[in-house]
């Protein structure tokens, strides 16, 4: 499979400097009110932390709740320790109906809408594309401030949601109508909700255009697409997902909230319309044509963080580069064409079925190539297992037991049995919880030394990743197990019905490894805080890699870079046999004799 | 009878075409562990292999010569054609030959389901095989049906969206409000079994059951014609509300 003599390094092209750029990358002086420098900040580093702590806010609410639904689940009518009491004194401890269904639609829609989003494209985002690329911050940062901002006002009216009458949102993460509507949903918390999900989703646009724009305009000369780090490929086609889809979920919810705030009925029918009418179903449409690119949106940044992390730590250039990037790309496009097999028993024309089926399958064919690509990186490394790299092996592990999972639910017949099971939340939890956590954690732990300047401890690491993994992939693969044997999802009490009691030891099982999964969650948060206090100092770069946010102090100056680099080699240029003495080669770094040619500004 | 994995985890299936499910599912996971069992092995295998000794250096590649290309993209599509393709091919099967092969011959029963939060209203047509006249059989959260003949339901929800789960059958449908689903089984065996709903549609969703009762066909004839009676004495036809059926769709 090629060997030093067969690979050489990336020649040198001519590196052109358009006049717009120098134009565009001032310095600004650094601000010096307390407000303007850590609140309504303009700086990417900055807003990146902001994301960051709201992200983890969020994180730990929506962990609880899932800690106090896994309670219910296994020993219902039992008060939830502590919290119970807290929550519904009225009740002895104990999780009513109607709060079970509140949270786990709060817990959804916290997770994906306020803790993932936040964590790896608003802080990540954020933080990695303006270094990565070589520029001094994002092409719009007030536009970013205000993300982040609106960010807030969604995230308040989701936390006001839980104190108003009849509680926060109840209808399942995707609120279907007609439960939706005041059909099913009385009270203000749906209208909240609904409220929400669109200032997070007009966030989202703004962050979108921002980041595409920075990534095709403010590349460093000689940054060439494919010479940018893969967890910027990642980034970037997660943006054009969001800016192209997003908005069809701010559409759906938009009729939604007209239908319940004004009384058009676009969602309506059954005994509740008198005369005319609309469709719920065209609901589930406008959602899963979001829904389906957002699962993307979501996975996408995890996996180009996982591409480079995994290149890093094997101290080898990533396998098939430009295959990946591109399998990344053409998975973009194909989620966008599959999202029906979210609605197979719906009663959807069989044609479309079908058609939704087939094109779904074709997801294969690039993950596969990624997949090969990742344990191509891996093969004849050197690897080190530092914390980031631990994280970085558990995404590729539980992403492939979730990934194939999906294949019984791509089929329809097979679908039909497992559609709203519990085969399904293990499928989307491996995915888009396990595999982007996963993530994120090592992304956290990769850096935090540029973020803040220290060092996490790398003992306390390696804990919190065994303590993760083992729990979660029992947690996740218990909920594929209930769900073959007929599990349905968002049962207050599954032991209602007589066909699912056999499934208790099983349920048990999963609770107790899920509170696990939690309690070691306090390993990372004493980890992260003390570290931030008393961590040891970190130096340029500590990993000993090559991609461009390494060649500037930890943490970076306000302006990033005094001077806008000149790129020369791809992002992982490791053991290139010109270099010596070191098995890393910074992407702006010459070669000795190597030929430079710097085009005419202006050309 | 077939024979399947782990068969104290789930529930025993009564139906003629469960096992399409149950086939397509087995199948796809013995692919899947074969796959993952892969992919896990090569994980643990290369993470022991090639960690970091002293000395020990990397080898410098990018894997973009040919043979590296030829390799990935022929892997790439050994799992699309043994995976993908069959699964989509086996499942084209399974809905040309049942899920959407609407029975059509005389002795098939037609059932009306109309569920609500938090029941299942459900509907014969009665002698004279049309829905929503004062023969009809109306029952709540019970579902009587011959064994050995098709069973063909329409549903439509009156206020949220359910969905019709009959796990013995491994069957799903949703019921949406404003128009006409369709589904169909057929049983094999006589017994009860449990209706459930499988679409959260308020919190007391977890509550939602029905009966599914499969009898033989003389013991189903003579409920139904008991039915028959106490509808015809029953019947008011100022109570609009009694008429939710509607005209059948095939």
């Amino acid at each position: 499979m090629g060997d030093a003599t067969t690979s050489k390094p990336a020649p040198i092209r001519h590196l052109h400097v358009g006049p717009e750029f120098h134009a565009e990358q001032h310095i600004h002086p650094e601000p010096t009110s307390f407000l303007r420098k850590y609140v309504f900040s303009m700086d990417h580093k900055v807003i990146a932390k902001q994301f960051l702590w709201y992200g983890l806010f969020f994180l730990a609410v929506g962990g609880a709740m899932a800690m106090m639904l896994r309670w219910q689940i296994a020993y219902p009518g039992t008060p939830f320790p502590v919290l119970g009491q807290l929550i519904w004194p009225q009740s002895g401890g104990v999780m009513p109906p109607q709060s079970y269904a509140a949270f786990f639609t709060m817990h959804g829609t916290l997770m994906i809408f306020f803790a993932i989003t936040p964590i790896l494209i608003g802080a990540f985002g954020n933080f990695l594309i303006p270094l990565m690329i070589g520029a001094r911050d994002m092409a719009f940062p007030t536009l970013n401030l205000m993300s982040f901002w609106t960010n807030v006002v969604a995230g308040l009216c989701m936390i006001v949601s839980f104190f108003v009458p009849m509680g926060a949102a109840a209808g399942g993460w995707q609120s279907y109508p007609t439960l939706s509507t005041l059909v099913g949903s009385p009270g203000h918390g749906q209208t909240l909700w609904i409220l929400g999900i669109f200032f997070t989703g007009s966030a989202s646009i703004m962050g979108a255009v921002n980041y595409i724009t920075t990534v095709v305009r403010l590349r460093a000369p000689g940054m060439g697409y494919f010479q940018m780090p893969l967890s910027v490929w990642g980034i970037w086609l997660t943006a054009i997902l969001n800016a192209l889809f997003v908005p069809v979920l701010a559409a759906g919810v938009l009729l939604l909230f007209l239908d319940r705030v004004f009384g058009s009925h676009f969602f309506l029918a059954g005994a509740a319309i008198t005369k005319g009418g609309g469709d719920p179903v065209l609901y589930q449409h406008l959602f899963w044509i979001f829904g389906h690119p957002e699962v993307y949106i979501l996975i996408l940044p995890a996996w180009g963080i996982v591409s480079d992390l995994l290149s890093f730590f094997s101290r080898k250039p990533a396998f098939g580069y430009k295959a990946t990037a591109l399998s990344m790309s053409v998975i973009t496009l194909l989620s966008m064409a599959v999202y029906g097999h979210h609605m197979f028993v719906v009663g959807m024309s069989p044609l479309l079925s079908q058609g939704f089926m087939t094109l779904t399958m074709l997801i294969s064919i690039p993950s596969a190539v990624f997949f090969l690509n990742w344990l191509g990186t891996m093969w004849r490394g050197s690897i080190r297992f530092a914390t980031p790299m631990l994280f970085s092996l558990g995404v590729v592990f539980v992403f492939g037991l979730g990934g194939l999972t999906g294949l019984h639910l791509g089929a329809i017949s097979s679908d039909i049995y497992l559609h709203d099971s519990y085969f399904v939340i293990g499928h989307f939890h491996l995915t888009m919880a396990a595999s982007v956590l996963l993530g994120a954690f090592a992304a956290i732990y990769f850096w935090f030394p540029k973020m803040f300047g220290k060092m996490m401890n790398d003992t306390l690491g390696k804990w919190h990743f065994w303590l993760t993994i083992i729990p979660i992939t029992i947690v996740f693969c218990g909920m594929l197990v209930v769900g073959y044997g007929g599990m349905q999802r968002r049962l207050y009490n599954y032991e209602a019905y007589e066909f699912l009691k056999h499934l208790h030891p099983i349920n048990v099982w999963m609770t107790r490894a899920a509170l696990l999964l939690g309690a070691s969650q306090f390993l990372f948060v004493g980890n992260f805080l003390s570290s931030l206090i008393s961590g040891k100092k970190a130096t340029e770069n500590p990993w000993e890699v090559g991609t461009l946010e390494w060649t500037i102090p930890s943490p970076p100056p306000h302006h990033n870079y005094d001077e806008i680099p000149i790129v020369l080699h791809g992002p992982h240029e490791f053991n290139n046999p010109a270099v010596a003495g070191k098995d890393w080669l910074a992407q702006d770094e010459p070669i000795d004799d190597e030929p430079v040619a710097l085009g005419a500004v202006g050309s | 009878m077939h024979h399947w994995p782990f068969p104290w985890l789930t529930t025993v299936d009564v139906s003629r075409d469960g096992w399409r499910a149950e086939a397509l599912f087995w199948y796809t996971t013995l692919l899947c562990v074969i796959a993952f069992a892969l992919v896990a092995f090569a994980l643990v295998y290369s993470s022991w292999k090639y960690r970091a000794r002293p000395g020990g250096k990397a080898l410098y590649t990018h894997g973009t010569d040919r043979k590296s290309f030829a390799v990935t993209g022929i892997l790439a599509a050994i799992v699309f054609v043994t995976i993908d393709m069959n699964l989509v091919r086996v499942s084209q099967v399974d809905v040309k030959e049942y899920t959407y092969n609407w029975p059509t011959s005389p002795d098939t029963v037609r059932i009306e389901v109309m569920p609500q939060q938090w029941a299942w209203n459900i509907r014969y047509a009665g002698p004279d095989g049309v829905f929503n006249t004062p023969d009809d059989v109306v029952t709540l959260n019970e579902m009587r049906v011959p064994v050995g003949r098709p069973v063909m339901l329409n549903l439509k929800a009156k206020d949220v969206i359910h969905s019709f789960y009959i796990p013995n059958f491994r069957l799903k449908q949703d019921a949406n409000p404003g128009y006409v689903t369709r589904t169909w089984f057929q049983a094999l065996q006589p017994g009860n079994f449990e209706i459930a709903c499988s679409q959260m549609c308020g919190w007391a969703h977890y509550k939602m059951k029905g009966d599914l009762i499969v009898q033989s066909e003389a013991d189903f004839e003579r409920w139904m014609k008991e039915g028959v009676g106490d509808a015809k004495r029953r019947f008011d036809p100022a109570d609009r509300e009694q008429l939710w059926g509607w005209e059948w769709v095939q």
